[in-house]
């Protein structure tokens, strides 16, 4: 599908100037809310970066929680809120990511002004315990921007306003932490663009070309321009099984009924938690398939 | 072969059972034979009812939901996976589409609409496409080439829990006005994000969802696994749920139900005691006769049943009373879990067709569950005709209005969810057209005005109009019209400005809610013209969560005298103690120290200061205890709330008045006598030794010296236990005096006590202690370690530690060594397992296993109850038999902790202060939690002192309360207990018997008081008497063996009491099986009992004495409540311990 960007392609002139570095066998985790978890269903980004990264052997984890901000609330279950915080160190302890790409902001932005100090301080915890616990390389995404598609859809200007705010404090944070910095943000259009056909269904939730389109203009950003082979039917048949990668890892790293299998309900159901781990060579299995496809693209033409 | 030693033969196999449990392969001849018609036969129905069997496996299996659609086709999610994903299993759960195209009641065509799902839990056609719950996400999936097979798939909304696949979001449900709603269940955390900002439900909930706006909120918080929801006539809301019993409820904007997170107060369902209840329908449909129109239609698919409800108004709410169930069967497969309306008018209920329920207790794996069988029925009116479902689809806009006005809610719903998808405009105008007829009633407009609000346009004149309806149900309709477009209409609050005077009280519960939603200051100002009307509890509810919600909006306009108050203390009063603002105290602080306030009001205020005062309001708090003319109760209560306040917070008043408190002291006051020790007060201690040769005071005298805790109360203590001549009790509480200096020498002196008792009562009060503070059991069990204690003591000691839920392993295996015990918990091998579960089969009697239960020894009733009548400490065994497998039964006695209900787990809060409080968790919010404790009453703790708080594996039944049995007992219990709701004899009839008592046992002072005074001036609440509870058996019967003789004039008599609870004043009948010998008293008339007769009452809780013969009479009594014709009257029985 052809995307015009009305006014300019701001992508072109977008801040980040060095691409992104990935290293051979790096392990990579997408961090965020519901904008990085659902590309679980989409597997855009993911596709993308594996073809770019084929020689490397990459393979990536989206620990994306809808609703989530930097102080992972959105992630606990019967605990305290700060629970989920914990969780999060756990997931991170379980995979030892050598590359951390996060991208929070939407759900902060809500709160405006008042939300960007708890913000900056969040990041940073959020950033430390990262590095102290894997050492991984650290990028932030900037937010996308939200698309204003009528009434009865709110208005979403004042919104878009706050969010640049938060970009701009981003920018601030990686600088200070010295984190890769990549603007989708401004690349998307910064909300003053109206993207047609439009890439959300609802002004805040992308569609699957939505993701398509976020996944190229992040590939320009970070740097992999031409570094994207394959034929459209090559790069979908890469994506399906991405998409089955996904869903297992999902299953293994998110499992339905944790109340009975890690929960206070345990001691009834725990038995059942070994099953879990037999998600792992399932994975393992698929990221082989994924890896030797990638590998394969731009080799015999 | 004696059971314990079968108990002893198992402890070797404890371990591997645990293992072996889910390859547990037993017998299969609990699964039912699967053929549909087989079934059928089973079931029995009520009068001029009619089944078939519309749908069943092959065409589909395993429904969890259903909804129909416009084109009077059933859609159908359907799980194969449930519970739980095996790895490398691929997610393929369904969702099927039936229909019937030839009309005759039997689906011919199943298509599979999709597939790829993940437990989808929830179905709503609608929008041109279908609304599916798939784990996390809510998908929108289209056919875009009318093949009815799936072409696209959208995810619009995202971020459900999925802590546990019975709680995942449900129940999808179309309202009135062309919003989704859902619900989801106690173990989900949800987090949303949407175009309007992230939103949040914790626990359970139902929540509402405009797709085209993107807008989604939370309509009702709590419950515990609530599958139905119900929009009547009138578009107001019930729910049911599946775990927590107390039938239907009546939901509006902002209530809150048991177990919501952060809930600091709750309202109560409308059948407490009724089984649990999953899938709910209204009939609105010709096709039933008129006296079932408007009834609630829901399944209890613990105890095969379909029920009904007839619900009627009451106050701003409803109440809701069984009628005779649709359906009964003990066919054990049989599982209705969903019911809906069909187009042609008849009722149609999924069952999940399933041997096993629930996944919590039952294993993930076990081989018993059903993943291929599943079933549709037909339920239809023999005498009736069926209704007429009209075409919509291909259908003019101007013929789709008409079917607004159809008289079956069917099809008026799918003409509404019709109108939403076509052009705008020409609705509007077609609906204006419609509006302008002149033989509309008021439900028509009604309807008109909900089309206009699906389609998402403001109609303000039709709103205005049924604002002023005559029909309060009207013009609540209309209120909550304004409430969901309080952003669109230009002048929201003149709309309900009429409202929230209205004489009717539901009229005035929805102007509550509409203006908090509201939410200026204008609108609180509103607000508070409702407390000049009658306040129900509906109303009282909604109005403190407005105080609450609001509280930043009125505290400034009280500050600036901008607030509304015209008079109304009383009102003012309320605003302030629901916002629990310390600022607010300084407000009350005039009715505080006054004495116009007295009794419950006086007291609640007190706490309100005890709870939130700063030092300046404790010593406003003291002082009002002195003030001229305070009742001694109320003066006491202040006492005891100064104690909480010194122990939680460390505050006390700058002035402690100790002459005018020792002087109440010295009269005999003990609360005061507690206070002053707590405060160390030195004057205290010559009266507290004076106070220790006081056989009713010596155990305060002890307490309050180890509060004190001096060197001299110290050796006064010590002398104490070393002296022989001391009571044992006093002795005992003397000890636990001094570990508040000293544990170690406490757990001595303790040993030393336990080693040597003969009865566990004092035993009991050192573990009580022990038990509840911070290394207390493990002090004790060094302590013990080498002695030897009397086996029953160490027995019941076992007990009790084992119950308190803390960390006691240590002191568990003293105490047994101590006591020679042998350890009673074991679990059992398969092999014995299935002797077991066949000899429960061969050789057990329910019979003689009733009698086992009601043992007062065995404590089950104590904790248990049947059908509401028993302990609320574990969940009622209604149906057991009919959900549980035998086995599952047999290892929940044996082995408490191993599976525990929902609802049901421990709770342990240490305090800051180290104290350790143990019980089932209530309520928790942000300023207090509330548990269940083991004795069933409730204690609150606030959250300022609470350190941790941890959910214990341990489960409140303590083990081995079964050792005592012999293996033939055993067996009995076993086959009464999974009897229980089974059709037959067990299954707890419908109606309301009184099944809850109270009797008095023989005693010399209740006899000379009847010989005296005459049996009315003795049963008239005033003499203190001994009651004692009693239960009825399932079948309802009260046996006269289980009450006591007392002699009266000339005859023998024994006395019965039992509750109920009158929430509209009137005539409310008394039905007795058997009226020989039996007398009946109330409010102080008795009359000769007859098997028909009734009583006037007024509003609240009410007693009603029996009073029998024993000379004339021998058989059981079974007593109804039932309803007066052209009487108000409505009661509910009192249920509980």
């Amino acid at each position: 599908m052809k995307f015009k960007l009305f006014l300019l392609l701001t992508f072109l002139i977008a801040p980040v100037t060095k691409g992104i570095e990935f290293k051979s066998n790096d392990r990579v985790v997408l961090l965020g809310n519901t904008f990085i978890e659902r590309d679980v269903n989409f597997g855009h980004i993911e596709t993308f970066l594996s073809i770019a990264l084929a020689d490397k052997k990459v393979t990536f984890r989206n620990l994306g929680w809808s609703g989530d901000t930097v102080y992972c609330h959105a992630r606990s279950y019967f605990g305290p809120p700060k629970e989920g915080f914990d969780r999060l160190s756990k997931h991170i302890d379980f995979i030892k990511p050598t590359m951390v790409i996060i991208c929070y902001g939407s759900v902060a932005a809500f709160e405006g002004e008042k939300g960007i100090d708890g913000f900056q301080e969040g990041y940073k915890k959020m950033i430390d315990m990262i590095r102290s616990r894997a050492g991984s390389r650290i990028a932030l995404i900037s937010p996308p921007p939200c698309e204003n598609l009528g009434s009865p859809l709110p208005n979403m200007n004042y919104q878009n306003a706050r969010l640049s705010k938060y970009n701009k404090v981003i920018k601030e944070i990686a600088l200070r932490e010295e984190c890769e910095y990549v603007d989708l943000f401004s690349a998307l259009g910064g909300g003053k663009t109206r993207i047609i056909p439009p890439v959300t269904l609802n002004g805040v939730h992308f569609t699957s070309q939505g993701y398509r389109k976020v996944a190229s203009v992040m590939m320009e950003v970070m740097g992999f321009k031409n570094k994207v082979d394959g034929s459209n039917s090559e790069r979908e048949k890469l994506r399906q099984i991405i998409l089955k990668k996904n869903r297992l890892f999902f299953n293994r790293w998110r499992p339905q009924n944790e109340t009975y299998l890690h929960g206070f309900r345990k001691h009834e159901q725990g038995n059942n938690a070994k099953e879990i781990l037999m998600f792992d060579p399932l994975i393992k299995e698929k990221e082989r398939e994924i890896h030797n496809l990638a590998h394969s693209f731009g080799k015999d033409n | 072969m004696n059971f314990q030693k079968l108990f002893l033969l198992c402890l070797l196999f404890v371990l591997q059972t645990l293992n072996l449990f889910s390859q547990r392969n037993l017998s299969q001849s609990e699964i039912p034979d699967p053929d549909p018609m087989k079934q059928m036969e089973s079931f029995i129905l009520d009068e001029g009812l009619e089944i078939n069997l519309f749908a069943s496996d092959p065409m589909m299996a395993k429904p969890i939901g259903m909804n129909w659609d416009e084109q009077g086709r059933l859609w159908v999610v359907s799980s194969r996976l449930y519970p739980h994903i095996k790895p490398g299993q691929r997610s393929d759960d369904q969702v099927i589409v039936l229909e019937d195209k030839n009309g005759d009641g039997v689906a011919d065509k199943s298509s599979v609409f999709a597939e790829n799902l993940l437990i989808p839990t929830g179905i709503m056609p609608g929008d041109g496409g279908v609304y599916v719950a798939n784990s996390t996400e809510i998908l929108f999936m289209e056919d875009l080439d009318g093949d009815l097979k799936e072409d696209k798939r959208t995810v619009v909304l995202s971020g459900f829990g999925t802590e546990d696949t019975h709680h995942i979001i449900h129940s999808f449900k179309g309202a009135p006005d062309g919003m989704m709603y859902f619900n989801q269940s106690i173990y989900i955390h949800s987090h949303v994000e949407t175009p309007h900002g992230v939103r949040r439900l914790m626990a359970g909930g139902i929540w509402h969802y405009r797709p085209e706006t993107g807008k989604l909120e939370v309509f009702s918080r709590g419950f515990v696994n609530s599958w139905g929801h119900i929009f009547d006539r009138y578009g107001q809301s019930f729910a049911t749920d599946g775990a927590y019993g107390e039938g239907i409820n009546y939901v509006f904007p902002g209530s809150v139900f048991f177990t919501a997170y952060n809930a600091k107060r709750i309202l109560r369902g409308l059948n407490p005691g009724q089984p649990k209840q999953c899938g709910l329908e209204i009939i609105n449909s010709s096709h039933f006769p008129d006296s079932w129109q408007g009834n609630l239609i829901t399944n209890d698919f613990r105890g095969h049943r379909v029920n009904r409800f007839i619900i009627s108004d009451s106050g701003s709410g409803f109440v809701s009373r069984q009628a005779k169930d649709l359906i009964r069967t003990n066919h054990k497969s049989f599982r209705p879990i969903d019911v809906k309306i069909g187009p042609d008018g008849a009722l149609y209920i999924a069952d999940w067709y399933n041997p096993i329920i629930q996944h919590g207790e039952v294993d993930f794996r076990d081989p018993r569950r059903d993943h291929v069988h599943g079933r549709i029925w037909r339920v239809t009116h023999k005498d009736r005709q069926l209704s007429k479902f009209p075409k919509l689809i291909n259908a003019q806009t101007a013929s789709v209005v008409e079917h607004l006005r159809s008289p079956d809610g069917v099809t008026r719903h799918f003409a509404k969810r019709q109108l939403r998808q076509r052009p705008r405009s020409e609705v509007v105008s077609e609906l204006k057209r419609l509006g302008g007829r002149d033989d509309l009633d008021a439900e028509d407009k009604l309807e008109i005005l909900w089309a206009n609000q699906a389609i998402n346009h403001v109609n303000e004149g039709l709103l205005k109009v049924l604002l002023n309806s005559k029909d309060h149900r009207i013009r609540s309709a209309a209120v909550r019209v304004v409430y969901h477009w309080k952003d669109e209409l230009n002048a929201p609050l003149s709309l309900v400005s009429g409202a929230i005077n209205d004489d009717h009280p539901r009229v005035r519960l929805e102007a509550i809610s509409t203006l908090r939603n509201i939410g200026t200051a204008q609108a609180f100002n509103l607000i508070m013209d409702a407390f000049d009307k009658e306040i129900d509890s509906n109303i009282d509810f909604a109005l403190w969560l407005a105080a609450r919600e609001l509280k930043s909006v009125w505290l400034p306009l009280l500050e600036e005298g901008k607030l509304k108050i015209k008079g109304r203390h009383k009102a003012l009063q309320f605003i302030l103690k629901a916002s629990e603002e310390p600022e607010a105290l300084k407000l009350l602080a005039g009715s505080l120290s006054s004495t116009d306030l007295k009794g419950a009001g006086f007291r609640e205020l007190s706490s309100l200061y005890a709870d939130l005062g700063d030092s300046k309001d404790i010593d406003l708090l003291y002082a009002s205890a002195f003030v001229e003319g305070r009742e001694k109760e109320d003066r006491n209560h202040v006492f005891n709330e100064l104690i909480r306040v010194f122990k939680d917070r460390s505050i006390q008043p700058t002035q402690k008045r100790e002459q005018e408190l020792l002087k109440l002291v010295r009269s005999g006051n003990e609360a005061g006598a507690m206070l002053s020790g707590t405060w160390k007060i030195e004057g205290v201690k010559a009266i507290l030794i004076k106070w220790l040769n006081d056989d009713e005071k010596s155990i305060l005298a002890v307490t309050a010296l180890g509060e004190i805790g001096d060197v001299s109360s110290r050796k006064t203590l010590i002398k104490i236990i070393d002296d022989n001549e001391t009571n044992v009790e006093t002795k005992a509480h003397a000890i636990t005096a001094i570990a508040r200096s000293n544990l170690l020498q406490s757990a001595a002196y303790a040993s030393e006590l336990m080693s040597k008792a003969k009865t566990p009562k004092p035993v009991k009060t050192i573990l009580e202690f022990f038990l509840t503070r911070k290394d207390g059991p493990n002090f004790l069990a060094d302590a013990i370690s080498g002695k030897k204690m009397n086996t029953n003591v160490a027995g019941e000691a076992v007990r009790m530690t084992i119950a308190s839920g803390g960390e006691t392993k240590k002191l568990i295996q003293e105490l047994s060594k101590a006591g020679s015990l042998q350890t009673v918990q074991a679990g059992l091998s398969d092999s014995e397992m299935r002797e077991l579960m066949n000899l429960v089969k061969s050789e057990g009697s329910s019979q003689r296993g009733e009698e086992i239960y009601r043992r007062s020894q065995l404590l089950c009733q104590s904790c248990h109850a049947i059908a509401g009548a028993g302990g609320a400490i574990g969940p009622d065994l209604v149906s057991l038999g009919s959900s549980a497998p035998i086995d599952y039964i047999v290892d929940s006695l044996l082995e408490p902790a191993k599976k525990i209900k929902e609802g049901y787990h421990t709770t342990v809060v240490t305090t800051k202060q180290g104290e350790v409080i143990t019980g089932g968790l209530v309520r928790d919010s942000d300023s207090e939690l509330v548990l269940r404790m083991v004795d069933g009453s409730f204690k609150n703790i606030k959250t300022s002192v609470i350190e941790k708080k941890e959910i214990s594996p341990v489960s409140l039944m303590p083990p081995g309360l079964t050792a005592s049995l012999r293996k033939d007992e055993f067996i009995d219990l076993m086959s009464f207990l999974s009897a229980l709701g089974k059709e037959g004899e067990y299954k707890v009839p419908s109606g309301r018997q009184v099944r809850r008592w109270r009797v008095l046992p023989k005693d010399s002072r209740t006899s000379g008081l009847i010989k005296t005074k005459g049996i009315q001036f003795t049963l008239n609440g005033k003499n203190n008497l001994p009651w004692k509870p009693v239960y009825s058996y399932v079948d309802g019967g009260l046996p006269l063996a289980e009450m006591g003789i007392n002699n009266g004039f000339n005859n023998r008599l024994s006395i019965a009491k039992f509750e109920i609870e009158v929430s509209v004043a009137g005539k409310i009948g008394i039905r007795l099986k058997n009226p020989k010998g039996l007398q009946l008293l109330t409010g102080g008339e008795m009359i000769e009992a007859k098997k028909n007769s009734s009583f006037t009452f007024s509003q609240g809780r009410q007693e009603i004495y029996v009073i029998v013969d024993t000379d004339v009479r021998e058989s059981n009594l079974f007593i109804e409540i039932v309803d007066v014709d052209g009487s108000p009257g409505v009661a509910e029985l009192v249920t509980g311990f």
